[in-house]
């Protein structure tokens, strides 16, 4: 099919400053990785649109234009895709381009509400799309993806923002009692999870303990909805079996993982949680869990 | 999951080539400087140490395989980080040179102090944003190990190569580290992986100030306790039925947990405390309590006795000192209740015993250049260490042991009571109160348990160790419960054994053996007893000896086990042990001695044989003889002495010569006694006895009681002598004059040759007994004894020695002198009688007196001569005649006049006739056939023949030389 209706045109799409922007490696859904300029919320996303005719023909258009978009890609029942933020700006008039020209553009200081998310079923995306419109054929787009961090400014007090320390008591009836403790329940994605568990009674052979971050995606409403979990962290903190009232110490470093910030029903759509979760396997290899949301955010 | 010993071996191998594998990599990585890569073969190999497969021992050869492994890693580290560090330092002295140029441009150059200064400098400044983060990066970074095992030895590696560099935060890495390691609860792994931490941080921990040193003992405390939490929880893993080898391997890893104390101990030698808190205080205060809280609590058996006995072992006596009580009655008794508290006891006695020693060493070989504070020192720890206050600790402790534990077997009882004895002899020898509280306590408790023979074994050693341990034996005199406790020893066999013990003590004998297995006697200066007391407390122990008797000796004799004696003809069989024993005894009697008291003396070996030497009538016979030589040893020094008075005061004293005549009394009692039991087999060693007394009394002028003595040689002569058989012993050739001849004719010439010597009878009493004798001789069975005895018993009435004091008169002579003056008024008797006043003449002007009867002489010799010439053995009758003209020869010689030449010459010719009369016989025998018979006869002839010609040439060389013997004809 290219080979008939070859476009006839190049577009590129360059942003300003692009070879020392910060990228961000991302696993497209083919599995390659691709590299992503890297921006913030309110940051003016400025660049130049070069295009450049093939064989030196002369093309006529109905009007040149760049186009910011948000997005968010759903995958139930085949994709669905809303757009939360379009900005456009014009870059050319109707004419007829006979040779590469280059159109600069800029989005001053645009409002990027959420973060960029790929997740299974769900993608949060941002990208430019540049549309050179024809009278006769259909439109020539060009896109560009963008990667957005959405950054939090650290809590200024730790108590109240990132809440209380978490203590939960747990157990099966005369099996087993534990009781941890986590520092707080908000983590920045740099973070460290600090905690302990204490044994209060044991009657389980327990073999080993686990701390695993699982983060789990949830698409669509209620009645029809996907959710997705995976296992990003699997930590051992645990080897052999303590006895009652010992004490064992969590130290989970986050910064080395590959986390995303918490989705809380982004627009809607779809969400992106995470969860600590604590695994207990005895010598039989039964697990035992206890799951507890934490929040991460992005700092600076 | 039961995994066998091959497959065991099996795993151990592939860990061990993996281990190998990986940290070739690693290297190849560090060489190349990927220290990322490197971590992660180093991730792997430690990934090995994760298996729960194999035993201790096995696990142990991965963990040094790891070790090694990590220690290239840490010197990597380390030297990375120094390269660092300097180029760090160049650029920084660079920048100060720069800066400072105009102040000191050669800076650099100075010295090399300087630079150092510029190293802590730029750690200061600059080492926190630059420096410092390389180790510390890698800390962090290893924490994202999946695995918690890996990530803990990571970290410890990392950790503690972060801790060797200058300016790191050493404490919080300390801390953290041992925080983390509360994640591997596995007994094995979490042992191996403390142990770990605890080698590598070894150098590591800081100590320079008290703060320092506190957060450094907190450390090593809590790595003990946490691995003896793990220590003790492998016992409870996996199945009951393997609970033992659960056992076994907890024993293989109790160095690990050890190890922590003997670090602790180290720690606290090498800090020196400030003046106000010595190290001493501080063990009381902080170390002490935790280290015994944790091992009262963990409640095992294994720990706990393990653990108590490295505490004791490890840290200096005066910490022991100082917290002693808390030991004994905090710690001791609220342990295990089936743990052998005696051995716990027992080490610690023993240290405290080797430091005395040590102690005492140093003290004796102390220089004096001892610096003036290490004196003080030793002050400090001398008057710290009061012995007494020190045993009543031990004792508190026991009686509270005892209270808590009336149960408490009889082993742990003697084990304690032994080691307390141990350590008052030790420490306080003098104080003997302490030993007695100690057998008094086990009177008490031998009466409350019953006592059965097996439980005696184990008392036994109680009772032996302070015998060998007392300089002198007396000492035992001192304890009046050491014997109350003996007599509760219900085995005689045992009570045999201390006696002994006592007795070799006593006699200087200290056995032991040497490498040959042989016994070595060693021979020392024995002690005397002077007092009844005395006596009393040393026989009271030999009494089980005194009433031994070896009956069970058969059995073992029938098995051919002990060799043995036989006595009394057979009758009884005795072993050779016994008879040392009782030989032991009799060297004991020697050891009563008085030597200032001679009366106490003998009434102290009188008292020994009423009260306890005539228990056993059977055992007599081995120590009266004994006993009553040394009554007769004491009872002459006793009579000289009064002698000797007498005749310097010329009155005698009474109450004295009393004294003598009741001890001879007494004496007599004894013999009899011995007489009475055993008259049947030994009537010969009895009539010795007598003899020997009766010499002594005749030699005290004694003359009643020396005449009783010879009366009752007489009767047990009559009673059994007379009669007894000779069976047992050989033969005896009647040719030889010399070979003795029967029983009874030994017992003649025996009481013959006491008489002889007797100078203090009176005549009549004299001439009656050696009448009776010379009867008894003339009675015997056979002629040659009846021969010999006679002419033997001539010499009775012939004295030849005058024995007593010069110008002394005997007795025996005095008053028939007396008597003869008397009568030579009268009647003019027969010629022998004037003879003997003529000779008496002679002996009055000499000044002596000799007891002479010519006359009972020739008749005695007669008597002979025909008892010889009725022999019907010619051979012998020749020999006998020989025999009886030397006899003449003697009396000649002293001036007997009967036996003069004339007699002789009578005599010699009879000698040739017969000699002359057999060589015809022999010569017409000798044409018969010479078979054995004739000669054997033909060799006794030529014996007398030759003793015969000896005799005549004798008489020749007299009649030349001395010019005796005038008109014998040769």
């Amino acid at each position: 099919m290219s080979i008939f209706f070859k476009a006839p045109l190049d577009i590129e799409i360059r942003l300003d400053n692009e070879d020392t922007r910060k990228h961000v490696d991302v696993t497209t859904p083919h599995g390659r990785m691709e590299r992503l300029p890297i921006y913030k919320d309110g940051e003016s996303v400025k660049g130049s649109v070069t295009i450049r005719t093939k064989e030196g023909r002369k093309v006529e258009h109905l009007g040149v234009k760049v186009q910011l978009l948000g997005c968010i890609e759903t995958n139930l029942d085949g994709v669905i895709s809303s757009e939360f933020l379009s900005l456009a700006t014009e870059l050319a008039a109707p004419a007829i381009l006979s040779h590469p020209e280059t159109f600069p553009f800029e989005f001053k200081n645009v409002e990027k509400q959420y973060e960029s998310y790929r997740g299974k079923n769900a993608r949060l995306r941002y990208y430019l799309k540049v549309v050179f419109s024809r009278k006769s054929s259909s439109d020539i787009t060009r896109e560009k993806e963008l990667w957005v961090y959405q950054y939090i400014n650290p809590p200024v007090s730790t108590t109240t923002k990132d809440g209380p320390t978490v203590k939960m008591d747990v157990g099966i009836e005369d099996c087993l009692h534990i009781e941890f403790e986590y520092s707080k329940s908000r983590f920045s994605l740099k973070d460290v999870i600090i905690g302990r568990i204490y044994f209060l009674l044991v009657r389980l052979k327990i073999k080993h303990m686990e701390l695993s971050l699982i983060r789990r995606e949830t698409v669509g409403a209620p009645p029809n909805q996907i959710t997705d979990s995976e296992t990003v962290v699997r930590f051992e903190i645990m080897d052999g079996a303590p006895v009652k009232g010992e004490t064992i110490p969590i130290r989970l470093f986050l910064g080395g993982f590959d986390l995303t910030p918490t989705y809380r029903d982004i627009n809607k759509k779809f969400s992106a949680r995470t969860y600590l979760s604590l695994v207990l396997i005895d010598e039989d290899a039964r697990r035992y869990f206890k799951q507890s949301e934490i929040i991460l955010y992005r700092d600076q | 999951m039961v995994v066998s010993i091959t497959e065991q071996k099996q795993i151990l191998q592939s860990c061990l080539s993996a281990i190998k594998h990986q940290s070739n990599l690693m290297k190849q990585c560090l060489n190349e400087n990927n220290i990322l890569q490197a971590l992660k073969h180093c991730s792997n190999f430690l990934n090995e140490l994760r298996t729960n497969q194999l035993t201790p021992k096995q696990y142990y050869e991965l963990y040094i395989a790891v070790f090694d492994s990590l220690e290239t890693l840490s010197n990597h580290l380390l030297n990375s980080h120094n390269l660092k560090q300097h180029k760090l330092e160049k650029r920084q002295a660079a920048l100060d040179s720069t800066s400072t140029s105009d102040k000191n441009a050669d800076d650099k150059s100075t010295t090399h102090k300087n630079v150092k200064n510029g190293d802590e400098i730029s750690k200061n400044a600059v080492g926190k944003s630059a420096t410092t983060p390389f180790l510390a990066d890698l800390y962090e970074l290893v924490q994202y190990s999946g695995n918690i095992v890996p990530r803990l030895y990571m970290m410890i590696v990392i950790g503690t190569t972060y801790m060797s560099t200058k300016g790191a935060p050493g404490k919080e890495i300390m801390k953290d580290m041992i925080e983390m390691c509360r994640g591997v609860q596995h007994p094995i792994r979490g042992l191996f992986l403390r142990y770990y931490l605890s080698q590598r941080t070894k150098h590591l921990l800081p100590f320079s100030n008290a703060n320092d040193f506190n957060d450094t003992v907190e450390f090593l405390i809590s790595n003990f306790i946490e691995m003896n939490k793990l220590w003790v929880r492998l016992q409870h893993q996996g199945h009951s039925s393997e609970r033992e080898l659960r056992y076994r391997e907890r024993k293989e890893l109790k160095i690990l947990v050890g190890s922590n104390l003997v670090r602790l101990s180290q720690v606290i030698d090498d800090y020196n405390g400030d003046e106000t808190y010595s190290s001493i205080k501080y063990y009381q205060d902080k170390v002490f309590p935790t280290i015994t809280e944790q091992i009262i609590q963990c409640r095992d058996h294994l720990a706990q006795s393990y653990l108590i006995d490295v505490l004791i072992q490890i840290f200096p006596d005066d910490f022991h000192f100082a917290t002693l009580d808390s030991l004994l009655s905090d710690v001791f008794l609220n342990l295990h209740p089936l743990l052998k508290k005696s051995e716990l006891v027992a080490t610690l006695i023993e240290r405290f015993i080797t430091y005395h020693k040590f102690e005492s060493d140093m003290s004796t070989s102390e220089i004096k250049e001892l610096s003036l504070e290490s004196d003080e020192k030793q002050k400090k720890i001398k008057t710290t260490i009061d012995s007494t206050q020190l045993f009543n600790s031990f004792w508190k402790f026991y009686l509270k042991l005892y209270e808590l534990d009336p149960q408490l077997p009889s082993e742990e009882h003697s084990e304690l009571l032994q080691s307390f004895i141990r350590l008052s002899l030790t420490y306080d020898p003098n104080n003997y109160q302490n030993l007695d509280v100690v057998y008094k306590f086990a009177t008490e408790k031998e009466g409350q348990i019953k006592a059965n023979a097996e439980n005696d074994d184990i008392w036994l050693q109680l009772l032996i160790v302070p015998i060998r341990h007392f300089d002198s034996i007396k000492t035992l005199f001192k304890l009046p419960f050491f014997h109350e406790f003996y007599l509760k020893l219900s085995n005689k066999q045992h009570q045999k054994q201390i006696s002994l013990e006592i007795i070799n003590k006593l006699l200087g004998i200290t056995t032991y053996g040497d490498e040959d297995g042989n016994t070595v006697q060693e021979i020392h200066e024995p002690e005397t007893f002077t007092t009844t007391e005395e006596v009393d407390g040393i026989f009271k122990y030999l009494l089980v000896l005194i009433k031994d008797s070896d009956k069970q000796n058969s059995t073992s004799k029938n098995l051919g086990v002990t060799k043995s004696i036989t006595i009394n003809k057979g009758e009884n069989v005795i072993s050779h042990e016994f008879l040392s024993n009782q030989e032991k005894i009799c060297k004991v009697i020697h050891l009563i001695e008085n030597p200032s008291d001679p009366f106490k003396n003998l009434s102290n070996l009188m008292y020994a044989r009423k009260k306890y030497l005539n228990k056993n009538f059977d055992n007599i016979i081995y120590t009266y003889p004994t006993l009553i030589s040394r009554i007769l040893y004491k009872l002459k020094i006793v009579g000289y002495a009064n002698l000797r008075q007498q005749k310097k005061k010329k009155n005698t004293e009474a109450s004295q010569d009393l004294m003598i005549t009741s001890n001879f009394k007494n004496l007599s009692i004894i013999i009899d006694e011995l007489y009475q039991y055993h008259a049947e087999f030994n009537s010969e060693l009895i009539l010795k006895i007598y003899l020997n007394a009766a010499s002594v009394a005749d030699q005290l002028k004694q003359e009643s009681i020396c005449y009783e003595l010879y009366t009752q040689c007489f009767i047990v002569y009559e009673e059994n002598l007379i009669l007894g058989s000779s069976s047992y012993q050989q033969h005896i050739n009647p040719h030889d004059s010399l070979a003795g001849g029967s029983l009874q004719y030994q017992s003649i010439i025996h009481v013959a040759n006491k008489l002889v010597s007797a100078r203090y009878f009176n005549k009549e009493n004299y001439e009656n007994l050696i009448t009776k004798l010379t009867l008894y001789g003339s009675k015997l069975l056979k002629k040659q004894d009846q021969c010999r005895a006679v002419y033997s018993c001539s010499h009775l009435w012939w004295w030849c020695e005058l024995l007593i004091e010069h110008g002394e008169k005997s007795p025996t002579v005095q008053p028939e002198a007396a008597k003869e003056k008397s009568a030579k008024e009268n009647i003019q008797k027969d010629e022998d009688q004037s003879s003997r006043d003529r000779e008496e003449a002679d002996d009055e002007e000499d000044e002596i007196e000799l007891y002479r009867d010519a006359k009972r002489v020739l008749e005695c010799l007669q008597k002979s001569l025909r008892v010889a010439d009725s022999c019907m053995d010619p051979y012998l009758s020749l020999k006998l005649f020989v025999e009886i003209l030397n006899q003449c020869l003697i009396f000649n010689i002293y001036g007997n006049a009967l036996a003069d030449s004339r007699y002789i010459n009578g005599l010699i010719d009879l000698i040739r006739t017969n000699i002359d009369n057999l060589r015809d016989d022999d010569n017409n025998a000798k044409t018969d056939a010479a078979d054995e018979e004739d000669d054997k006869e033909a060799r006794l002839f030529k014996q007398s023949v030759g003793y015969f010609e000896r005799t005549l040439s004798y008489i020749r060389d007299q009649q030349e030389v001395e010019n005796r013997f005038e008109g014998i004809v040769v």
